[in-house]
């Protein structure tokens, strides 16, 4: 039964893959206290586990797949990168250097104590910071050092088994350390310290969910008022209220402010609650039902390029686009570089904010015309973009630098990174540049890293016992400090010099190390989620930045060694 | 030559790039032919998929090696996502049209063979060339499999035995990319013009037809009117009421959720008797809310921060002993137990939503949508069955083990006639991927795989592949058409074009096909071309073919496969 089954993983090792994801995310799943593996770590242990049997993956599909991994890492993290660079949030971001700065301060020296070669070193480094992608660039890295084959694939295999002992021990030192020792060490009660945040910042209440009152509303009527016109009903508000259909003997009517209400007319009316009440009032039966034929409304995104509507406050919005025929159309948010901008009538708009406008197809296409463009709904990933932008990422890895005696690149995998965060930036910039739509960025994240290291895995399988027998309980201890040692230090930094609010810091702190898992428990210790406001920051930076460590840290390592 | 001298260090450069990065040759296509694919040449457009063949084969000058281990694992991801996209669609339709596609699939098998063996006949060729251009001609990569079987079980002598082997490669190599092309060519820019209709057209009036009776859950469109509301009003002609008697008369759908009274906060007890001037938010379906209204004074324009909120609940129905009853009889059955202040917002079976009426009848698997305050909203959610979580994260352990059966179900293989015939990774994975993914619409507690994620591996899989294809079949392909190549290709094209022509005209003429989308899936599946699928579908824009693709796919890889064999035995 077993030599089949090795035999038919030898013969077809997509089998083997295939299998890998299975049992690894099956593994990721269990929970071990508070911890759950997650299912990158559980893919690496089945790999190692079935590699056992000598099964290996083809070295394209393992590269294919981390390129899209980084570069949909970097297309993701891109707008939020940069929107991190402002002046507000560089106490938090300071964090994040801290990490790149000790955590390879700590390897280097635990790699002088144990004599760790630099595959080893970098695999130490990956784990410590739970920071996977580090294990392409480094073994890219070590690619690229000349050495003989057989050298090269050990040092890559080395990476592979020193990450999978070290992340155990990295993942349950950071999500026990900033849930439960960090809020000891620093004599808070991470709840009321939450709780006390968030009634600081304007909130309350129970978060989840939407107002039983939402602010929009839609109503349709029965007219039985007499002498009324569209204007009437609407008032001197448009961008308040808006008649957005009437329907005269099952004949939909074209709608101009001047239009004169007739007894017996089915009138849809769209806008805010408070202006709807008053704009209504006595102007006939409210109906429940729905009209069958009725154009349903469309919630879309409309992004702002023409220079008429720029610099204009949003009070003066509706007027312009009603001149155009837009009756139906509600605004129902403003982002600009990915954030909510507050809708006062004030507001002014520029260049490249995205509207969410809310009416019928035919309004939205019309005002479209007048204002910008709509982003089209479903939009499927762009491969002129992801495959073009992971080519020219390769061709940016491709020079590399002499730092004195040190030769450093960014590598195939950093220069896809670049260019995944650079094309990431321009499409929030500008929408009509291509895109690859979120969730299909995360399957390719997910995917692509899964399968990258399940193929590493099934190829260090051979040599994992090897490894683990030479260092024993070495390792794990060297593990927890390189873990330990950056959130300490971000801890002490932050509380006492940077002084950021407690929650937030410790938030800030599992994102330093994009630990998923420390902020899940963070969260739910602290019972709201403050802390993602310094998740958010590190996390932008790290998850960029840290990568590119590996590359580092292998000619650091090589040169001690 | 002026342009060789151009081109001659731009490809040795690459060559040397490729031979450390081989994954970039395949990116490198991928961009380039999504490029290419997208010019328009009058009314047609090669797409994508054809687009990034041609830039392999162009750059498979270059000598890069591709391994087998990439279209292993990349083809297998494109077909089991088909599958699994189809899967609800599928099962309900194979009783309908079955024997339609099947048909055709037969049909098309049966004039390929007649057109190989004739010209075998008129052009002498031997059994190897005659089958490899069978298989390359209508891209059935088997049947290369099949036919060197069957060639070795000749007795011939080896020398002899192994210039066949040789001939049927050549015959592939040579015809192959024609035949990609060609079937491309016919799908998307021939038959639109035979049944008088674009595809994109086609698949809109026949997904209207299939969602008579339902709405297609579109999550960017919201009904004018949504179905649940709350308000504020101000008690006047309600004074004297309890919370009770007003909520019976409108039958319980809408409730009281708050109560101010002079500045003070009620809780809104079913007893609770209402004076004049108390502000109460009401919640619920419209057509409770608005009488409710009406029965207490007028609405209340600065309504107060009452701190409630509401929540949406995506909640799978397998609450046991409660199947296959109507909504009217649930609601007398397990309406006691739930607490006032939760309603069903929508219903939807197999991703298609189902009118809320009393003798609509519910079945296992099917999703409700529950609206209302977060406890009584999670108390009817445990009721019912599984709230499903609303992130789109997809399912890796559901991906995994399905691909894997599809793999396993390819390479189980039973003996036919002396060959041994198996589905092949492409009709496992489908196979694989229709059984789950029928499953998954049955039951969506498990295997998430939100549609843009299958978009895109779908696309990055087929294309991948086929770049794969173009880099590995290219150099060969390059140097047997300078030689003798152009009889061979013509010979090919030839058995692309005539049994797809007749196919197209009997489906239209003798199995009545009339929609265009419809028909392009199954002629695509019954040529099982892979590709030319893929830029039907990509010109549909719904899934659409994808149901006749797959029976007439399933059919045609079988059929197919076994032409080998016969084609060896007959010429």
């Amino acid at each position: 039964m077993l030599e089949w089954f090795t035999r038919l993983l030898k013969h077809e090792p997509e089998a083997a893959l295939f299998l890998c994801l299975a049992m690894g995310f099956t593994i990721g799943r269990v929970k071990l206290g508070p911890i759950k593996l997650g299912g990158i770590c559980g893919t690496l242990l089945a790999a190692l586990f079935v590699g056992q049997l000598g099964v290996e993956l083809s070295p394209v599909v393992k590269n294919f797949s981390f390129a899209l991994f980084i570069f949909a890492l970097g297309f993701t993290a891109g707008p939020q990168l940069f929107a991190n660079l402002d002046r507000s949030a560089w106490r938090v971001a300071t964090l994040s250097i801290v990490e790149f700065v000790s955590v390879v301060t700590v390897v280097l020296v635990a790699a002088r104590l144990l004599g760790l070669d630099p595959g080893s070193s970098a695999g130490l480094l990956a784990g410590g910071a739970t920071e996977s992608a580090v294990l392409g660039t480094a073994s890219d890295a070590i690619g690229r050092m000349g050495l003989g084959s057989g050298q090269e694939q050990k040092l890559q295999a080395n990476i592979v088994t020193v990450y999978s002992i070290s992340y155990l021990v990295g993942l349950i030192t950071i999500v026990v350390f900033t849930s439960q020792i960090a809020p000891r060490l620093m004599r808070i009660d991470l709840a009321e310290e939450a709780r006390k945040l968030w009634a600081s910042l304007g909130g309350s209440g129970n978060k989840e969910g939407q107002s039983v009152l939402p602010s929009i509303v839609h109503r349709r009527f029965d007219v039985t008022a007499t002498h009324k016109t569209v204007g009437d009903v609407e008032g001197t508000t448009p961008t308040r209220l808006s008649v957005v259909r009437v329907v005269r003997d099952h004949e939909r009517l074209a709608l101009h402010r001047d239009l004169e209400l007739a007894p017996g007319d089915d009138i849809l009316v769209v806008g805010h609650r408070a202006a709807v009440i008053a704009g209504t009032q006595g102007i006939g039966r409210e109906q429940a039902e729905e009209l069958s034929s009725a154009e349903p409304l469309s919630t879309r995104e409309l992004v702002v390029t023409r220079k008429e509507i720029e610099h204009r406050p949003l009070s003066e919005l509706g007027a312009v686009l009603r001149d155009r025929g837009h009756t139906s159309l509600q605004l129902g948010g403003v982002r600009r570089a990915g954030k909510s901008v507050p809708l006062l009538p004030e507001t002014q708009l520029i260049k490249g904010d995205v509207l969410k406008v809310i009416g019928t197809a035919p309004d939205l296409e019309k005002a479209a015309q007048g204002a910008g463009y709509l982003v089209p709904v479903g939009a499927s990933t762009d491969l002129v973009l992801l495959a073009g932008g992971i080519v020219v990422g390769y061709l940016l890895g491709l020079p590399h630098a002499h730092l004195g005696s040190l030769e450093l690149s960014l590598g195939t995998g950093g220069g896809a990174l670049v260019a995944g965060l650079l094309c990431g930036y321009l499409r929030s910039r500008h929408r009509r540049f291509g895109t690859v739509p979120p969730p299909a960025a995360e399957v390719l994240k997910d995917l692509g890293l899964a399968t990258f290291i399940a193929a590493v895995g099934l190829g260090a399988g051979k040599h994992a016992l090897e490894v683990v027998e030479r260092y024993g309980w070495t390792l794990p201890v060297a593990s927890f400090f390189v873990t330990l040692l950056p959130a300490l230090a971000s801890l002490l930094l932050g509380r006492y010099v940077l002084k950021i609010a407690p929650p937030v810091l410790l938030g800030a702190v599992a994102g330093q190390q994009c630990s998923t898992p420390a902020i899940n428990t963070v969260v739910g210790v602290a019972g709201n989620t403050t802390p993602m406001l310094g998740y958010t920051v590190t996390y932008a930076l790290s998850n960029v930045l840290l990568p590119l460590l590996g590359p580092l840290i292998v000619a650091l390592a090589a040169r001690g060694h | 030559l002026i342009v060789q001298s151009h081109v001659e260090p731009v490809m040795s450069w690459l060559a040397s790039l490729f031979q450390r990065f081989p994954e970039l040759a395949i990116f490198l296509s991928l961009a380039l032919g999504f490029a290419v694919g997208k010019i328009k040449l009058g009314r047609f457009r090669l797409g994508g998929v054809g687009g990034s063949l041609l830039v392999a084969l162009l750059l498979s000058h270059t000598g890069v090696k591709i391994d087998e281990g990439f279209k292993a694992v990349f083809f297998p991801l494109f077909i089991y996502a088909v599958g699994y996209e189809v899967g609800p669609q599928f099962v309900n339709a194979m009783h309908r049209s079955a024997l339609h596609e099947a048909g055709l699939a037969l049909f098309l098998a049966i004039t390929g063979l007649l057109t190989v063996v004739l010209l075998a006949k008129w052009f002498h060729l031997d059994k190897g060339l005659a089958a490899g251009i069978a298989a390359g001609g209508m891209t059935q990569s088997a049947m290369v499999g099949t036919a060197d079987e069957a060639i070795s079980r000749l007795g011939l002598p080896t020398a002899q035995a192994q210039a066949l082997h040789g001939n049927v490669a050549l015959g592939y190599a040579v015809t192959y990319v024609f035949g990609v092309i060609g079937a491309i060519v016919i799908c998307t820019g021939i038959l639109p013009r035979l049944l008088g209709r674009s595809i994109r057209e086609a698949a809109l009036s026949a997904e209207r037809k299939l969602l008579s009776g339902g709405m297609p859950n579109d999550e960017h469109e919201l009904p004018s009117l949504p179905r649940l509301v709350g308000r504020a009003h101000r008690v006047s002609v309600g004074a004297g009421k309890t919370v009770e008697e007003l909520e019976e008369r409108v039958d319980r759908t809408a409730s009281i959720e708050y109560v101010r009274r002079r500045g003070a906060r009620l809780s809104p007890a079913l007893g609770l008797r209402l004076e004049a001037d108390d502000i109460v938010i009401i919640a619920g379906r419209r057509d409770g809310v608005i009488p409710l209204g009406e029965f207490l004074g007028p609405e209340e324009r600065d309504a107060p921060d009452s701190g409630i909120s509401v929540v949406r609940r995506q909640v799978v129905f397998t609450a046991k002993g409660h199947n296959h009853l109507t909504l009217a009889q649930m609601r007398r059955l397990v309406g006691a137990q739930i607490k006032r202040g939760a309603y069903v917002a929508s219903l939807t079976r197999l991703g298609n939503r189902l009118p809320i009426a009393p003798q609509t009848m519910v079945e296992h698997g099917d999703v409700f949508e529950i609206y209302g305050t977060k406890r009584d909203a999670d108390q009817m959610a445990s009721k019912l069955g599984y709230v499903i979580s609303a992130d789109d994260k997809t399912d890796f352990i559901y991906l995994g083990l399905g691909l894997l059966a599809g793999v396993l179900l390819g390479l189980s293989s039973i003996k036919l006639g002396g060959a041994s015939v198996s589905l092949g990774t492409g009709g496992g994975a489908l196979l694989s991927g229709i059984a789950f993914g029928w499953l998954r619409a049955k039951r969506p507690v498990f295997g998430a795989f939100p549609a843009a994620a299958t978009s895109v591996l779908k696309d990055v899989g087929l294309a991948g592949f086929a770049a794969a294809v173009g880099l590995g079949a290219g150099q060969e392909a390059w140097l047997v058409l300078q030689r003798d190549g152009l009889k061979v290709f013509g010979l090919g094209a030839l058995v692309t074009i005539i049994p797809l022509g007749l196919s197209a005209i009997f489906a239209r003429y003798v199995l009545g096909f009339r929609n265009t989308a419809e028909l392009g899936g199954a002629l695509s599946g019954a040529q099982s071309s892979n590709f030319a699928f893929g830029e039907v579908l990509a010109q549909a824009e719904n899934a659409v073919p994808a149901v006749p693709f797959a029976i007439s796919y399933a059919v045609a890889n079988i059929i197919l496969t076994l032409l080998g064999p016969i084609i060896v035995a007959i010429v």
